[in-house]
């Protein structure tokens, strides 16, 4: 039997790598994701509520469209057909919800809240997902 | 708005009323908070006709859910006292049971579903969070 270089049979060598934890915003994404499952066709038992062109779309414009910054503290639910993401903080009186009514199509409404009474409201149909992270610039100010 | 195809709806409510919304959603509330989320008042369509379901008691509240995640309670005049011509109305078939009435359907249109988000975001903020744990009543 001819022998066998000893190297050939040393273990392989792991490095341990923080490339993982340097990427910012990985729970916030991880958190849509999960939330997008969970009102998936698949998600669901039995099969309801949003098609799958529709999670898809919304699939595509929050996790690979918005900047990861904007998904802090996004609320995934899904409304008939619909799915739609709310961010609300209470403190500075904001609301923004983002419709996905259908593929391809988004509308955005804020509302600005003072002293219990609304003091500003619009929807508005967006042109472009571009449209959410403006509205989102003026949510975390 | 909705048709006014109500079929169940009786008389209006005294103000002095108080009112129990199921949460049959966790999205309806947000238990870190401790407020109620907007969603619990959003008019689905299978509720045109008649209104958002709403309960005397806790246990008429949550009678028809499979599942609950809690409920909250609101007081009729609160509902009556918005710009909105909102109705509580009680429900025909069963008197521990009443409508909110005149809700915005938000899939009819752009404009029905702005006003639906701001009547939705009204309520919630004058409704006060009971439990969000489920009720499962005895």
């Amino acid at each position: 039997m001819t022998a066998v270089p000893k190297m050939l049979f040393a273990p392989p060598r792991y490095k341990s790598s923080t490339t993982r934890l340097r990427e910012p915003f990985v729970h916030e994404m991880y958190q849509v994701f999960r939330q997008l499952e969970r009102v998936s066709p698949r998600g669901m038992e039995p099969p309801s509520g949003p098609p799958t062109d529709i999670v898809e779309w919304a699939r595509e414009v929050l996790l690979r469209v918005l900047p990861r910054k904007y998904l802090i503290g996004a609320e995934i639910s899904a409304f008939e057909r619909e799915i739609h993401a709310t961010w609300e903080s209470y403190e500075k009186g904001k609301r923004v919800v983002v419709f996905f009514p259908a593929p391809q199509q988004l509308k955005i409404y804020h509302e600005a809240v003072e002293n219990d009474a609304v003091v500003e409201h619009k929807l508005v149909n967006a042109t472009s997902p571009v449209d959410i992270s403006e509205r989102l610039r003026w949510f975390f100010q | 708005m909705p048709s006014s195809a109500k079929q169940n709806v009786g008389d209006r409510l005294s103000d002095t009323q108080e009112l129990f919304r199921a949460f049959a959603d966790k999205s309806f509330r947000d238990r870190k908070r401790n407020v109620v989320r907007a969603g619990a008042y959003y008019l689905r369509e299978s509720e045109v006709d008649d209104g958002l379901s709403v309960g005397l008691t806790p246990r008429a509240a949550v009678q028809h859910l499979e599942k609950n995640y809690g409920y909250c309670s609101i007081r009729v005049g609160e509902v009556h006292g918005l710009p909105y011509k909102l109705e509580v109305r009680f429900d025909l078939t069963d008197q521990n049971h009443a409508f909110i009435c005149n809700l915005p359907l938000m899939t009819i249109s752009d404009e029905q579903r702005e006003l639906a988000m701001l009547v939705a975001g009204e309520l919630a903020r004058r409704s006060i969070p009971i439990t969000f744990d489920p009720f499962i009543p005895n």
